[in-house]
């Protein structure tokens, strides 16, 4: 390229061009759901009870295949799964349910949605009313008889 | 870009949701389709729908919820057409008596607001809320219309009982909670050798599994609560170490006039468990190693207790428990490529070596994944959950030949198969399996069935769509059957194996 423009510049008659390689650009997954996501902005969000789901929606201009990874603060989770709605592109999603629980105040959630190449993270702080409940049964720890 | 078989803890569940054109406006799509709609007549009395508006698309300008999840029946004889109904303001006071005879005022206490936490839930379903009264005893929740609600009041203390009732909650409702002093539960905790133990923390839970608040014995070993009068079940935690064993004492009838009931530990003598966690590439760091009491020596009520402990750097692991027979479970941390170990029926009567544990590699199995034909099915996603240990997650996404090739632990696994999009004929499924060599050859997708309606909600006058809702089928077990999410007109469309497989 320098020495193209050096040509001509010299105003030479004819100066040899050779076209740049062509590289693909990936697109990042651009996220639909949450919809107030804003890149490296933690969302505050507040927990539902008796269970609750965040909801990763996304799609990918190149209709990459994305994985979500979930971060939780809690092993009492599950991640579970959603369809793909049909298009071009295509709308992939996934969600992570966490059951209530008081000790989750102010923790966080995040998930990496990766496109093979970059990944977009949403991020989520959770914010509970009645931290000082506890309503739960005792039925989780397993007894066992004498 | 090629699709990518991974291990991850998500996978994108590639199920039946038929793009907005597919859908006719009479509800009626198998046409478009061609799969079947479930048959009206069968017995669908079991399944039911949860929703789930997303919260970023329903709220108000202060973060307030305008829709909240609702759970519905299944209803094949009309068009499962599902409104979520506006969120209602439950609010009310919580007052107490406490039972005062040291103060001056009138016998046997005085009628004072109660600082409680509140929750709200249906014994079927999504529908509940949480919150917790201000210090004036006052509380107010946003809770989904219905019938039929248990509403447990937990005080922050134990001199006031714990408060559980059902209501009904159609409309906004002010619901004053005067909760009566109720009976005593009193008695003592006693150490195996018949003394007092002191500090002990001690409640009673209520019959429906809402855990009233914690008290402590005082140096006597003397603990007393307040409850209504009823079942309940008497637990003591022991001290604040995490070591002492959950004992606890169930069906205790308690009348107008109280009950007392003494709960005795068994031996506390803790003794040393201890061991070595390796890979075939070396000492395991940051693994859990967790001890389940599969019974405690000397108990003469049910105790149980779980320790966990983590592995150091060079992989040993070093913790206390009291003499009994315990579970060991070794569980590699969530991204390490190490299958769990387990071992049962362990005997702690002194101090325990465990030795050196050896966590295999994942295998790497090749799963065929086939219609009822047997013909492969492309985009398939499996995904693979530890059944038990530390319930890791695992996904694979199967090749144009209908191949998924996927590392796994070698471990009982519950495996969901979930059909890729273009396949509305096929049903989300759960099988059975094990890890490494066990691990079967082909995985068979059941014929499905199209379940399809439209979630919407109430605008002023108009009726709107709710768009990208989760939507799952549950069934009578509790067993997800299938999920979809709403498009932009509020429609889903999901495809459930019918009928159901046998458990």
């Amino acid at each position: 390229m320098v020495w193209h423009t050096a040509c001509m510049l010299s105003m030479s008659s004819a100066c040899l061009y050779l076209e740049p390689a062509w590289r693909d650009v990936n697109l990042r997954p651009e996220i639909l759901n949450p919809a107030d996501f804003v890149p490296g902005r933690t969302i505050e969000r507040k927990l539902r009870s008796p269970v609750d789901n965040f909801l990763v929606r996304a799609f990918d201009e190149d209709d990459d295949e994305l994985l979500f990874l979930w971060e939780d603060p809690s092993s009492a989770y599950e991640v579970l799964d959603l369809p793909d709605q049909p298009g071009t592109p295509r709308i992939q999603a996934s969600q992570l349910r966490l059951a209530w629980d008081a000790s989750l105040d102010g923790e966080v959630v995040s998930c990496q949605v990766f496109d093979g190449e970059d990944t977009v993270t949403v991020r989520w702080r959770i914010v509970l009313d009645g931290v000082d409940a506890d309503f739960d049964s005792g039925a989780d720890a397993r007894e066992v008889e004498p | 870009m090629k699709r990518l078989s991974a291990l991850i803890a998500s996978l994108s569940l590639a199920a039946a949701c038929m793009p907005d054109s597919n859908l006719a406006a009479d509800g009626d799509r198998s046409d478009e389709t061609g799969v079947d709609a479930l048959d009206p007549s069968a017995d669908v009395s079991e399944l039911r729908i949860d929703v789930y508006p997303a919260p970023d698309l329903y709220a108000d300008a202060e973060g307030a919820p305008t829709l909240l999840p609702q759970t519905f029946d299944v209803d094949l004889a009309g068009e499962n057409r599902f409104e979520l109904l506006a969120p209602v303001l439950l609010q009310g006071l919580v007052s107490g008596t406490a039972i005062s005879p040291w103060l001056s005022a009138d016998l046997p206490g005085s009628t004072e607001p109660i600082a409680a936490a509140i929750q709200l839930a249906q014994a079927r379903g999504v529908q509940g809320a949480a919150t917790s009264t201000d210090a004036e005893g006052r509380f107010g929740v946003l809770v989904a219309p219905g019938r039929g609600y248990q509403l447990a009041v937990v005080p922050d203390r134990a001199d006031v009982p714990l408060w559980v009732d059902t209501v009904d909650v159609m409309s906004d409702t002010t619901l004053p909670v005067a909760i009566p002093g109720g009976s005593a539960l009193w008695g003592r905790v006693l150490t195996a050798e018949g003394g007092p133990f002191a500090e002990a923390a001690v409640r009673a839970v209520h019959a429906s599994g809402v855990a009233g608040p914690w008290t402590r014995t005082d140096a006597d070993g003397n603990y007393v609560l307040r409850v209504a009068p009823g079942l309940w079940t008497l637990q003591s935690q022991g001290r604040q170490n995490g070591r002492d064993p959950l004992v606890s004492i169930g069906e205790i009838e308690v009348d107008t006039v109280g009950a007392q009931v003494d709960l005795r530990y068994g031996p506390l003598a803790a003794h040393g468990v201890g061991g070595t966690v390796t890979s075939p590439s070396g000492p395991v760091v940051g693994a859990t190693v967790r001890l389940t009491a599969q019974s405690l020596d000397g108990y003469e009520h049910p105790a149980a207790l779980t320790v966990e402990v983590s592995t150091n750097a060079p992989g040993n692991f070093d913790t206390r428990v009291p003499a009994g027979t315990y579970a060991v479970e070794v569980l590699p941390a969530r991204g390490v490529a190490l299958s769990p170990r387990a071992l049962t029926g362990v005997r702690v009567t002194s101090d325990t070596d465990l030795g050196t544990m050896l966590l295999s590699r994942f295998s790497r199995a090749q799963v065929a994944v086939v219609d009822p034909a047997g013909v492969p099915v492309a985009g398939a996603s499996v995904q693979a959950i530890e059944a038990g240990h530390g319930r890791r997650s695992f996904t694979a996404v199967s090749d144009d030949l209908g191949l998924a090739e996927i590392d796994l632990p070698d471990v009982p696994l519950e495996i969901a198969l979930i059909p890729p999009s273009n396949r509305p004929d096929l049903a989300l499924s759960w099988q059975s399996a094990t890890g490494g060599e066990a691990m079967p050859a082909q995985l068979v997708f059941p014929e499905g069935q199209q379940l399809t309606g439209r979630i919407e909600h109430r605008e002023g006058a108009r009726v709107r769509g709710v768009q990208a809702a989760v939507v799952e089928i549950i069934d009578l077990h509790g067993v997800l059957r299938g999920v979809a999410v709403t498009n932009a007109d509020g429609d889903f469309n999901a495809t459930i194996a019918w009928p159901p497989p046998a458990r």
